[in-house]
């Protein structure tokens, strides 16, 4: 997954465990750029009587470094609270919510939304309600509506939304994570002498019908980079208290101490698929000015070493680049310090030499008419890796370029594998149910709790 | 456009602003921690070896962590407690105090949203007893 419970520490705890990052030009307001950053993966829709919620105890941040240290220079910071209107009752709603401050709402949350720039903070919003989860037709009956009235425009031209999303991100999972069997490839996979006979088929996606909650900012290109620096850096980090106690008398934890960062993410599948095992709760844990530590699992990635041996012949060139223990600069240019001027004709998103795991957007290329979810790699520089846009196809992406389809952007002499050019695990946003929006959050609406995982729900009953 | 992204079957409705929206109103009062306080705040400066143990002493109120503690054991820790000066400063909720290492009188103790560390043989002993 892109970093749906992607270190063994963080996914036993996932309210803060963040999912998927996305930065891009504001299509319908290019005068903006959009941050969002998923939190507490793979929800069921139906997973109630206590639907998911942000964590009241978690301090969430979507950070912006616009000078190319790799320290936040601009953070966003969200804490939640949670409201109970009814204490004596076991349902989440009471009644139908059809606004958002019904009555029937029992169990819901606000957020404060704080500036961070240097020493400087801002409180720029506070008590900002969050929506109900989509829970089905007679308990969410207009949940469109209801989401919509949890979008809050907020002085300076920012926007803000916090809740329930469908999960765009579209992943098969069960095939990547069954040995990288890819099944549109699995015809050239390695059997390791199994009996079995595998032929190709269509990518199932996993993250289909499954709901994440977002964090979702909208803000003037102006107030986040520095003139003549159009490029900047995004992640998001989940930070809990120091100190935790299980008061037994109160059923309930209790914290206290200094917020330390316990998630964080960047570039899609970094701390997922290039980061090794024993680094991943560390990583967790740092900024991204730290990213020296981990140049080299860019550089020499585990995935590229192992893709000849998963695809037998498949990858000659991509095995002869490993064995000579060349380090692919292309993969650091694209995680670790941007691109730079003169690898992609007419194209950076260069922030400097510090090597840090951002995810970087050159603010001044426009949105594209007709996007193309390969991105750079598609030809559209308004798509990944410069920034993310919500449908755009990361995990076809990163894997082309670890099987060394972009090795030959900063070596001429090499040529990819025929196959770098064609692995895909063989999924498009037309697998993703709910539909995209083309308007803020952008995210689909939240896969319904009654109607899923029915795939074709019955019309709504009339009311 | 591609007709996956934009071929939308609901909007997102109408915007309204919920709450108190304001713009660029100072910080003041409201205490929002930074993301990596690494210093200890003033709240932490005026934490005393005294004020912990009158954290400790009211137990109903503050969490009291302890680990790596010595095998001593003692009379109860409350009871041993020096009696509460109402002119201490109070720290908004729990306290917690973390033994890291009680034979060095290593300890680290956690409030509000800091955390300062304190080497204090004679006060990591006493709540090794305490917990005897």
């Amino acid at each position: 997954m892109s970093s749906h419970r992607e270190a063994p520490e963080i996914s036993k705890d996932p309210v803060a465990d963040s999912t998927d990052v996305y930065a891009f030009v504001s299509p319908d307001k290019p005068d903006t750029v959009t941050l969002i950053a998923n939190y507490i993966p793979l929800q069921e829709p139906a997973g109630g009587p206590n639907f998911y919620e942000f964590g009241d105890d978690v301090l969430y941040s979507i950070h912006i470094d616009n000078n190319g240290d790799g320290y936040a220079d601009i953070s966003y910071e969200f804490r939640f609270s949670t409201q109970v209107l009814d204490e004596n009752t076991f349902l989440y709603n009471t009644g139908p919510i059809e606004a958002i401050d019904s009555p029937y709402f029992n169990r819901r949350q606000f957020y404060d939304l704080t500036v961070v720039s240097g020493h400087s903070q801002h409180t720029i919003g506070t008590n900002l309600a969050c929506p109900p989860c989509n829970i089905g037709p007679l308990s969410t009956p207009n949940y469109s509506f209801v989401a919509g009235q949890a979008i809050h425009k907020l002085h300076n031209g920012i926007t803000v939304f916090a809740g329930q999303r469908a999960e765009g991100f579209y992943v098969d999972l069960g095939s990547i994570f069954d040995l990288g069997d890819l099944r549109p490839f699995e015809a050239l996979h390695n059997t390791f002498g199994l009996p079995v006979k595998l032929s190709a088929a269509p990518g199932v996606n996993d993250t289909n019908d499954l709901n994440v909650h977002s964090i979702a900012i909208q803000v003037p290109i102006s107030a986040v980079t520095r003139k003549g620096h159009p490029s900047i850096g995004v992640w998001t980090t989940a930070s809990r208290q120091s100190a935790t106690v299980w008061d037994a008398d109160n059923g309930q934890n209790v914290s206290s101490g200094p917020w330390r960062q316990v998630s964080r993410l960047g570039n899609p599948l970094v701390n997922e698929v290039i980061n090794p095992l024993g680094k991943k709760d560390l990583w967790n844990t740092l900024p991204p000015s730290d990213d020296k530590r981990f140049a080299e699992y860019v550089a020499h990635p585990g995935l590229a070493a192992l893709l000849p041996t998963l695809y037998p012949g498949v990858f000659p060139n991509l095995a002869a680049l490993v064995k000579a223990g060349t380090a692919r600069a292309d993969l650091e240019a694209i995680l670790l310090t941007g691109i730079p001027t003169g690898i992609v004709p007419g194209f950076t998103n260069y922030t400097g030499p510090v090597l840090a795991d951002m995810l970087r957007l050159n603010t001044s290329i426009p949105p594209t008419a007709k996007p193309n979810i390969l991105g750079l790699i598609g030809g559209d520089a308004a798509g990944f890796p410069n920034g993310r846009r919500v449908f755009d196809d990361v995990v076809t992406v990163e894997i082309r370029a670890i099987a060394g389809a972009t090795y030959a952007l900063v070596d001429k002499t090499y040529t990819p594998d025929a196959a770098a050019g064609e692995v895909t695990d063989g999924l498009t946003p037309s697998d993703v149910s709910s539909p995209y929006l083309d308007v803020f959050p952008y995210l689909g609406v939240p896969y319904s709790g009654y109607y899923t995982p029915d795939a074709t729900p019955p019309a709504p009953p009339a009311f | 456009m591609n007709s996956y992204y934009y071929n939308l079957l609901e909007s997102s409705g109408a915007t309204f602003a919920v709450g108190n929206v304001h713009a660029n109103q100072p910080w003041k009062g409201f205490v929002m921690p930074s993301q990596d306080a690494k210093g200890p705040s003033e709240q932490a400066r005026r934490l005393s070896r005294r004020s912990i143990l009158r954290g400790a002493a009211t137990a109903g109120a503050a969490g009291l962590a302890v680990t790596a503690i010595g095998s001593a054991a003692s009379p109860a820790f409350a009871a041993t407690a020096p009696a509460q000066s109402h002119s201490a400063p109070q720290a908004a909720g729990p306290i917690m105090v973390h033994v890291r290492d009680a034979k060095s009188g290593d300890i680290e103790v956690f409030s509000g949203t800091s955390k300062t560390r304190l080497r204090d043989k004679d006060l990591a002993a006493r709540i090794a007893r305490a917990m005897g």
